[in-house]
């Protein structure tokens, strides 16, 4: 298995080596960083529906869609990734996808934790530490070999992150910053400090030979590698490739800020006006619920209580019934044309 | 029907052996979708891309990739032929691949090009039962199904 600590590489490399490894068949890991920002889609996720391609164009970021799995992501020098690529039938390599997160993050979390992060695996593919995401991983099965990429994530730019993703609006831009910050964390943010970039490298290499037996180290990319990876690249930053899970319906608008908690939007047409809703799915109840609309809502104060009151419900239709049931009938509230159970129904 | 706890196997389909995709033959056509085994291990399904429509494809060559957990991999062609028809309402929404594999959760319909030949290497008929039993103890020891 061959080993490449490139550090700083053109932010194309960053993706187009390790689907060349892939795609060529050769066993690798991969630990590099961009030398300047970009952003990358998740293989099935649609470039229109989740950025800002206006955003994108005029500042100049460039965006790639990759053929692993997971998100929308912003990715820049503040970032060292790491790449396994792996037969399939390498020895030791479990078919399960939850093993193979659980066994080649094992000695991630055991770097995190070497250079002061409490780190822990979280299943399927996250690490966290003090309850906060540290770590973004996806996988994929491409030409009979395993990869699975992720990232140490040394310091990162909330800003950008949130200015890149295409949102209805400013307030839902606000709710995905807020719970950006609350729930992705980074070195700088852990432990005051930034690790040299050579140190996790070397660290994480010990620790993945001691898993994966010894490994090859290069020194340079090679001429077959480098002309994989050119092709790969030629062929995934075209508008076509970008562009072709595009054809898709509009949904409801929902921004994974790590697993379990979700940044939702809803605007529905109901007989008594429409009902904006935008909250966060906490592990699967309800924070942060703002509500607004053209609808009426007597006594008016009774809307900031109807959200307080709202806090911590399970997103579940007869949890959600009987929790406005349950306020209308203490507080005396009335909405014309809206009932309980149709605004429920907002939420889910 | 073959069954086993909550897996089932219809008899009039051929199963891919390795992947767990079903073949329905239709007339000169077959349909194709993932069975019981093949869905329960993937949990649940969140996207997935085909490859469009047109193109003849060799039996196990991807015709496109699923997701489910972060992880993408790909779809093998269970009968060699050619897409004429792809399921537009699981690529809005997934889900049926999970809630109905059988029906509503179909992929796509190929135009096979050697369709004795291939059936003759899926499971089928006599014996379906056994190799239910015999899959899902696989699966479940390789960690591919929830034991």
């Amino acid at each position: 298995m061959e080993y490449y600590f490139l550090d700083r590489v053109p932010w194309g490399d960053s993706q187009s080596l390790y689907h060349a490894s892939a795609y060529l068949g050769r066993e690798m890991l991969i630990i590099c960083r961009p030398a300047t920002p970009y952003f990358c889609l998740g293989c099935h996720q649609d470039a229109r529906q989740e950025i800002d391609l206006d955003y994108t164009r005029q500042h100049g970021i460039p965006l790639l869609r990759r053929e692993v799995g997971g998100g929308a992501v912003y990715l820049d020098g503040e970032q060292l990734f790491y790449q396994f690529i792996l037969r399939k039938d390498h020895p030791g390599l479990p078919a399960s996808k939850s093993d193979l997160y659980s066994m080649l993050l094992k000695p991630v979390v055991e770097t995190y934790r070497q250079f002061g992060v409490a780190a822990e695996f979280r299943t399927v593919n996250d690490i966290i530490a003090n309850g906060r995401k540290v770590s973004g991983n996806g996988a994929a099965e491409i030409n009979n070999m395993i990869i699975l990429v992720g990232n140490f994530i040394l310091d990162f730019n909330y800003e950008m992150m949130t200015r890149v993703l295409r949102v209805p609006d400013e307030k839902f831009r606000d709710k995905v910053y807020k719970s950006l910050s609350e729930n992705l964390s980074t070195f700088q943010r852990e432990t005051g400090s930034v690790p040299a970039t050579e140190e996790l490298a070397g660290d994480l290499r010990r620790r993945v030979e001691a898993l994966l037996g010894p490994l090859e180290e290069k020194n340079s990319i090679d001429t077959a590698l480098r002309r994989k990876a050119d092709e790969r690249f030629a062929e995934m930053y075209t508008d076509a490739w970008l562009y072709e899970n595009d054809a898709r319906k509009e949904r409801h608008p929902q921004v994974k800020i790590r697993e379990g908690v979700f940044v939702l939007q809803k605007v529905v047409k109901l007989p008594g006006g429409l009902v904006r809703l935008t909250a966060t799915n906490q592990e699967g109840r309800l924070a942060d619920v703002h509500l607004s609309g053209d609808f009426f809502i007597y006594p008016q104060s009774a809307l900031s209580s109807l959200e307080q009151a709202l806090e911590g419900t399970p997103l579940e239709a007869a949890a959600l019934t009987a929790a406005i049931q349950a306020f209308y009938a203490r507080e005396g509230i009335e909405t014309p044309g809206i009932t309980p159970e149709a605004l429920a129904g907002v939420f889910l | 029907m073959a069954t086993l706890d909550a897996f089932n196997l219809p008899d009039e389909l051929y199963y891919q052996k390795e992947d767990h995709l079903w073949v329905r033959v239709e007339g000169d056509m077959v349909r194709i979708g993932l069975d019981d085994i093949a869905q329960a291990s993937a949990q649940t399904i969140t996207a997935l891309r085909i490859k469009p429509p047109g193109r003849p494809l060799a039996v196990l060559r991807p015709f496109g990739t699923m997701e489910a957990g972060k992880y993408v991999g790909p779809l093998r062609l269970p009968v060699g032929g050619t897409v004429v028809e792809v399921n537009d309402e699981i690529m809005d929404n997934p889900g049926p691949l999970n809630s109905d594999p059988y029906g509503k959760g179909w992929i796509v319909l190929v135009e096979p090009d050697n369709l004795a030949a291939d059936l003759s290497n899926l499971a089928h008929g006599d014996g379906l039962q056994s190799w239910l039993e015999s899959s899902v103890a696989d699966w479940r020891a390789r960690g591919l199904l929830k034991k």
